[in-house]
């Protein structure tokens, strides 16, 4: 990004992408930011009441604990999936036919609908039509995630590693190709060991997708949605209730529109925040 | 005897890529068993293998309008989200890519934060806007809702494949005498497919698994598949078949898609950002 | 330090018909330099990573000294290896990447650091060792690259895979002198893999000639040079190469062999007469001045004789498309197999 040329021009090539932005993400955001100051009764019946639904939020335990759930969810996918994720990259051949089978085979759970994973999942868990449920309950586990909160969020886990582990793969995949073979020669002559090669020739190469892997599943689990509304509905109780699904019952459910616009401002911000914490401290180690 | 001696793959990570394997296989593979079952057969003795395998669920979708309606309403938004993204994100990547401007750095920026708000957080507003405009219960209300998300991600991939074509391609085609149209389209554009191929793959990645935008701009008009199978659920009892049946159908597009792009795919997923 | 021989190894990559090397047999002595030379292709680079370890041939044996290595890992093997490109790891600096090789064989930190400071001083890097190697030259990474091989101690040998090819001549005169002080140092046998001639006569003890996969000649650079054992060494050793013409040309010459078929000679070993007095005579095609000696000029000159083409060095004041006469000073006389015919017997 530096040796560009100097040329206020180029804002007609933004523009349409600027304007189409503009049309539905600002003035929607504008609204929630609007309503998040206001105690709507009814549309033409309205108070402008400051931070009340701010301080609310933040104080209600409903979104204190959905929040530290949320947290432990995204917390427990990136602790699992960037490692696997890596791993099956490592254990693909470089090129040929097999590893281009393998490659269309690991994108498939990716460009399924997420409410159709959130379908086969429950297919496949369920205690009793469930080749998962059923084998495990043959096995001695006793197993129904209706109705056990850790089994509930075990097949959660599951799921989302099923679900997304290969977006990781990929990007690691394409990362590690782009190392040339000397690379490796050199590290087995210095006598690196297989940890060592990783950490110096291989790692250093991925970082740059590794920031994005890891970017992407921090942003899309803390916006996790459909999976869990369509395999636990939530619960049992509320302990898969992560922030969209308190947000969307809020908002359309309830249609409490003030604490629910508030409740988003903060969830919005927080998500930025996290990403740009992450992305600092990243790019600060670096240099 | 071996042949080369190859440091890159270790026996651990090659096993924990066929146990991976396995574990996508598994619930794909009990999704398909159950689309050709029954619902009596399914809920009745426990079987691995599908006892008497018929395509009756799958003559079920292909006869109910309801089904191939909301499968075609899924696809044209799908299009249109992703024709407006490539078509809008290319030039403004071109942009972001060859030209310094006044306020660039925070523009990329802020357009990459919309990426990052959760779709939960729009649902009214969003009803509420495309209300206003007569454009709800319509694909193209998906569709232009949808790009709020997909271009910040296409302009951020094409930027990184742009960024890493050399500058010298389009000095070159100023000294050959080319028109910047005939650059753009004919000489750097081509240069880009598997920046493309990527994005299509992410456009399609995004649109064509998102619900909850989906469900809240449609009502019985442009109600998309993903919707249909949801509403199936509650309304009569489960039919496990005829969801199942469903699902595999969903999974298709994704296969096809796969396949047009997979010569792609690597060289794009490192997202021109691999050096 | 060792001692490198080939038995009878051959190799061929995968999905491959024809064989890269085909039963390569060759002895490299200890302590001293080889240079493989070869034209791209001819299996130069194979060889050296079977050396290195990095391939494993399908027939024959490898041995270090007396013990085989054919099957031995490559990071068991006690040698170091100069890329190409230079290879660096990316996220160490200077002084990280060269230590590297120390830290994981553990080697003491007093013996290690003693090491590091000789190479460093005998390589002047000792501005640049806290720097990254993202900011650093290709010039300036190849030396590192170059210290990483040759810090390590004990090596069995060190191997370079055309190292210099990226850079510009007067850095790679440098460079190469700086490769020779830390060879000398050491005395640790070398194998140097380049096609580009002056690098490889210049710089070896012992130059070895590769095409297509076997070992042609290996001798040292000055017999090389003027006693190729076939005419594609000589043809392909000296700017211009070697001129051959058919014995025939000579029939005047009584002391040329009855099997004699071809007759070779360098361009400086024939000079200009007056036409009939050397046996050979032809048109001069081109002529290529280099320097004027007694003010007249100096080169080599194309010329086309009735037996095909040839190129003369010496002095030529006449003008292009005038004949000439040549008269040899020195030949040597290749057999119908392209093979030299040895005079003393």
């Amino acid at each position: 990004m530096d040796n560009r040329v100097k040329d206020n021009r180029a804002w007609l090539g933004v523009l349409p992408v600027l304007l189409i932005v503009a049309f539905s993400g600002v003035i929607p955001l504008m609204t929630v930011v609007n309503y998040s100051f206001q105690d709507i009764l009814d549309f033409d019946n309205r108070f402008f009441v400051g931070f009340q639904w701010y301080s609310q939020t933040l104080n209600d335990p409903r979104f204190i604990t959905a929040f530290a759930r949320q947290l432990l969810f995204t917390a427990s996918i990136l602790a699992i999936e960037i490692p696997l994720g890596i791993m099956v990259a490592k254990g693909m051949p470089r090129q040929g036919k097999k590893a281009t089978a393998i490659l269309l085979f690991l994108a498939v759970p990716l460009l399924i609908p997420s409410n159709v994973v959130g379908t086969i999942w429950q297919l496949f868990a369920r205690p009793d039509i469930g080749l998962m449920g059923v084998s495990l309950n043959y096995l001695g586990w006793n197993f129904n995630y209706t109705a056990s909160a850790s089994q509930a969020w075990f097949t959660l886990l599951a799921m989302d590693i099923w679900h997304w582990t290969s977006l990781v793969a990929l990007l690691s995949y394409s990362g590690l190709r782009s190392i040339p073979d000397p690379y490796y020669q050199a590290a087995e002559l210095d006598g690196a060991s297989h940890w060592q090669t990783f950490r110096w020739v291989e790692l250093p190469k991925l970082k740059s997708v590794l920031i994005i892997a890891t970017l992407l599943r921090l942003m899309d689990s803390f916006m996790i949605y459909t999976e869990p509304l369509v395999l636990t509905g939530g619960g049992p109780g509320s302990s898969t209730t992560f922030l969209s699904q308190h947000l969307a019952t809020m908002a359309v459910g309830q249609f409490d529109l003030g604490p629910a616009a508030a409740f988003s401002v903060i969830y919005f911000l927080f998500i930025l925040l996290f990403c740009w914490f992450f992305y600092t401290i990243v790019m600060s180690e670096s240099d | 005897m071996i042949n080369s001696i190859d440091n890159r793959s270790s026996k651990v990570a090659q096993t924990v890529l066929a146990i991976y394997c396995v574990y996508l296989a598994f619930p794909l593979y009990w999704l398909l068993a159950i689309s050709v079952q029954q619902n009596a057969d399914i809920t009745g003795a426990f079987s691995i293998l599908p006892q008497e395998p018929s395509l009756e669920n799958f003559m079920e979708l292909w006869t109910n309008p309801v089904w191939s309606r909301s499968f075609i309403n899924s696809l044209t938004y799908v299009a249109i989200n992703t024709i407006l993204s490539i078509s809008l994100a290319l030039p403004a990547a071109y942009a972001f890519s060859r030209y310094q401007f006044l306020g660039d750095r925070q523009l990329f920026f802020w357009l990459l934060t919309n990426r990052m708000a959760p779709p939960a957080v729009f649902l009214l507003p969003f009803f509420q806007l495309y209300s206003a405009f007569g454009l709800f219960d319509t694909p193209l209300a998906v569709g232009l809702a949808h790009c709020l998300f997909t271009i910040p991600m296409a302009v951020w991939i094409l930027e990184g494949f742009m960024s890493s074509i050399p500058k010298d391609l389009d000095e070159m085609a100023k000294v050959d005498g080319h028109s910047f149209g005939f650059f753009f389209f004919r000489i750097f554009i081509p240069a880009n497919w598997g920046g493309i191929g990527v994005t299509i793959f992410f456009c399609f990645m995004f649109s064509w698994v998102e619900l909850l935008i989906a469900r809240t701009l449609t009502g019985v008009e442009a109600k998309p598949i993903v919707v249909t199978m949801t509403r199936t659920i509650s309304a009569s009892g489960i039919d496990w078949g005829v969801l199942a049946a469903a699902g595999v159908v969903t999974i298709i597009p994704g296969l096809i898609l796969v396949w047009f792009v997979r010569k792609r795919l690597i060289q794009g997923f490192a997202l021109g950002r691999v050096k | 330090m060792a001692e490198i021989s080939f038995q009878d190894i051959s190799f061929s990559y995968e999905g491959s018909e024809t064989e890269t090397i085909k039963d390569f047999r060759l002895t490299i002595e200890n302590g001293k330099i080889l240079s493989l030379l070869g034209k791209s292709g001819s299996g130069k680079t194979t060889l050296l990573k079977i050396m290195a370890g990095l391939l494993s041939p399908q027939r024959g044996h490898l041995f270090f000294d007396r013990g085989e290595v054919t099957q031995l890992a490559a990071k068991k093997r006690d040698i170091a290896q100069v890329f190409q490109f230079p290879v660096l790891y990316e996220s160490m600096n200077v002084e990280d990447n060269i230590m590297f090789p120390l830290r994981v064989k553990k080697l003491p930190e007093i013996e290690a650091r003693q090491r590091f400071e000789k190479v460093c001083s005998l390589l002047e890097l000792n501005p640049i060792l806290k720097s990254q190697s993202k900011d650093l030259s290709l010039y300036q990474r190849q030396i590192v690259s170059i210290a990483r091989a040759f810090i390590r101690p004990n090596l069995k040998a060190v191997f370079l895979d055309e190292p210099l090819t990226a850079l510009s001549p007067k850095l790679k005169w440098q460079l190469r002198k700086k490769i020779k002080m830390l060879q000398r140092e050491d005395g640790v046998t070398m194998v140097y893999v380049t096609h580009d001639q002056t690098e490889a006569l210049s710089f070896a003890d012992k130059v070895g000639i590769i095409d297509a996969g076997a070992l042609v000649q290996l001798d040292e650079p000055k017999t090389i040079y003027e006693r190729p054992l076939t005419t594609f060494v000589g043809d392909f050793i000296g700017n211009p190469g070697m001129n051959f013409l058919p014995a025939e040309a000579f029939n005047t010459q009584s002391d040329s062999p009855k099997k004699a078929n071809k007759i070779g000679f360098r361009a400086e070993w024939a000079e200009f007469v007056e036409i009939g007095e050397g046996g050979l005579s032809g048109k001069v095609v081109s002529f290529e001045a280099d320097r004027t000696r007694d003010h007249e000029p100096h080169g080599t000159a194309s010329i086309r004789s009735d037996w095909g083409q040839m190129r003369v060095k010496g002095s030529y004041q006449k003008s292009v498309g005038k004949t000439v006469g040549v008269r040899l000073n020195n030949q040597l006389f290749f057999d119908s197999n392209n093979t030299l015919i040895n005079e003393d017997g």
